[in-house]
């Protein structure tokens, strides 16, 4: 993906650029073209179907097809649609989005205006989180710049098009990460999630239609357009299109954002972040943040794309890749996650909001050899079977790929 | 700058309560609110009171409590565990002499607790206000926070 100008990635790469992207840099390297092209040579429904066509799936952890995202949208007649680019990056061991919104802001500014223009919104956010500060300087001063020349507002490059994007900050809460509990927030309430369905395509911001993506997601918007979808597909596997930004870190020489293929193995993400810290043996990985799956020494060859990781019982989620050693201290790693889903349950629905104390409380009596561990995985699969959103059913995962070593 | 002059800057759009509570957040000394700009700004969106105290009691980047010039979010969240974030909770409280509520004795800095603060690249890591700080330990620790006591970086 150009998010990271990287144009033929061959291996994966540990992103060292830590300069902002900005507006002058942009355009001088073909930024905004692409939006110029699309509002003045394109039919919106051929932007979807080039979408469609790259098979990219959203970056955020749920992998759901972007352009089937945007043409749910697309589809519906309303009053107003929106499209709001979800900058909550709040899994834990995530940072991805970070470098995005720091480094290349005017890639989101141009993506979340052409899905604009393909899906018929007239108005876009950018929710990001409190904690990300630098973030959302940058953001707020690529915002000023696009608008004062031309790249929002009223009729964008002279094409009749109009759009604006409106920044939001949120601030600690994990919960905001769920796309409707994110537009409760953008609506001034308490972040609590809503019932699905109706998804937020059909019913979203205020009542309206709208179009929420992760901000990888959208980075990957502009190179899809520009080089065509049989271009991204060269990227990845079969199954998962395009290369994908790994957030790795924990004991290894060293931590930061990698680029890598869809598909690439732990043992080469390993090697890109220069090999285990100390010379420590390497003894698991927690991939896809809090809410991921352990992966374990012989599972070192395993493409880490969205469909092995599900067929292995696990999920690539945001792409966070927590490398553990064996002086690491799993037992408590877990009581941390636990203990922090605990704490971030917002309290709306009951599995999610009871069951987390209660499955601290299992787990320490698991630790004094008091219940077995098949007891837990009871209680976490009712939470995974019930809970309203994501927040309750994340605990299921790692209890169950932790206790299979 | 006073609440009546934040407002100014918004639109009675409900959409900004937050906008306006963080600017309101940033605007004091002590950086919390009370009942009164609660009062002020859900009368201006015309929301209820119970709206925007709930609000504001949910995300916790607000408090209603006592809070202080300098507020320290240490990163507690996996990779920072790994990396030994509770050590360095500890340490801080006690080199701040923090009292029950997590407030140092001489009332310049509230210490707590946050989930992941995405800075897992330079864990373990903590931000003060809005600046972010990585790769502590604790020698650094003490360095930030005699700069800060000598009113060396206020941000």
């Amino acid at each position: 993906m150009e998010a990271t100008a990287h144009k033929s990635l061959k291996e994966p790469i540990i992103i060292t650029t830590y300069q902002t992207q900005c507006l002058e840099d942009y355009i001088d390297n073909g930024g905004y073209e692409t939006l110029k092209n699309v509002l003045t040579k394109y039919k919106p429904n051929e932007i979807i179907e080039q979408i469609k066509a790259s098979e990219l799936l959203g970056r955020g952890g749920a992998a759901f097809p972007t352009g089937i995202k945007w043409n749910f949208t697309a589809q519906i007649k309303a009053d107003h649609k929106f499209v709001i680019c979800n900058a909550d990056e709040g899994e834990p061991g995530t940072f991805k989005d970070r470098w995005i919104l720091e480094h290349k802001p005017h890639s989101l500014i141009e993506a979340i205006s052409i899905c604009a223009y393909s899906v018929g919104g007239d108005k876009g956010y950018i929710y990001i989180r409190g904690e990300y500060a630098e973030s959302i300087n940058r953001v707020r001063k690529a915002l000023k710049e696009a608008y004062d020349n031309g790249f929002l507002g009223e009729n964008i490059l002279e094409s009749g098009f109009s759009f604006n994007i409106e920044l939001r900050r949120g601030d600690g809460s994990y919960v905001c990460g769920e796309e409707t509990a994110l537009i409760e927030s953008i609506e001034g309430k308490r972040a609590f999630p809503r019932f699905k369905p109706p998804f937020p395509g059909i019913k979203g911001l205020w009542g309206y239609p709208t179009v929420i993506n992760n901000v990888e997601t959208l980075a990957n918007i502009v190179p899809i357009i520009k080089n065509g979808a049989d271009w991204f597909k060269n990227y990845g596997t079969k199954q998962s299109s395009g290369t994908k930004l790994y957030s790795v870190s924990g004991s290894v020489n060293k931590s930061g954002v990698i680029e890598a293929n869809l598909g690439v193995t732990l043992k080469e993400l390993l090697d890109a972040a220069q090999g285990m810290k100390n010379n420590k043996v390497f003894k698991c990985a927690l991939i896809g943040g809090a809410s991921g799956g352990f992966v374990y020494k012989n599972e070192l060859d395993l493409p880490l794309s969205y469909e092995t990781l599900k067929e292995a019982g696990k999920t690539l989620g945001s792409g966070a890749v927590l490398f553990l050693s064996e002086d690491d201290n799993g037992e408590s790693l877990l009581k941390n996650i636990l203990t922090f889903f605990k704490h971030e349950s917002c309290g709306k629905c009951v599995p999610c909001r009871e069951g987390y104390p209660k499955l601290i409380a299992m787990y320490e009596a698991f630790l004094e050899n008091r219940i077995k561990a098949e007891n837990i995985m009871k209680l976490a699969d009712v939470m995974f079977k019930t809970s309203l959103c994501a927040l309750g059913q994340s605990a299921k995962m790692p209890l169950e790929t932790y206790f299979k070593s | 700058m006073d609440i009546e002059n934040i407002l100014k800057k918004y639109s009675k759009d409900k959409s900004y309560l937050l906008e306006i509570m963080h600017d309101a957040k940033e605007s004091k000394e002590n950086r919390s609110l009370d009942l009164n700009d609660l009062k002020v700004i859900s009368k201006y969106l015309n929301i209820n009171l119970s709206a925007a105290y709930g609000a504001a009691t949910f995300y916790s980047a607000f408090s209603l409590k006592l809070q202080a010039k300098y507020i320290i979010r240490v990163c507690s969240s996996t990779v920072c565990h790994i990396k030994k974030s509770y050590d360095i909770l500890l340490f801080l409280k006690s080199l701040l002499n923090c009292d029950d509520d997590n407030l140092s004795k001489d009332g310049l800095f509230a210490v707590s607790e946050v989930g992941c603060l995405g800075l897992c690249d330079i864990s373990p890591s903590m931000m003060i206000n809005n600046q972010v700080y990585g790769n502590l330990d604790e020698n650094s620790i003490k360095r930030i926070v005699e700069e800060l006591k000598n009113g060396s970086n206020g941000t």
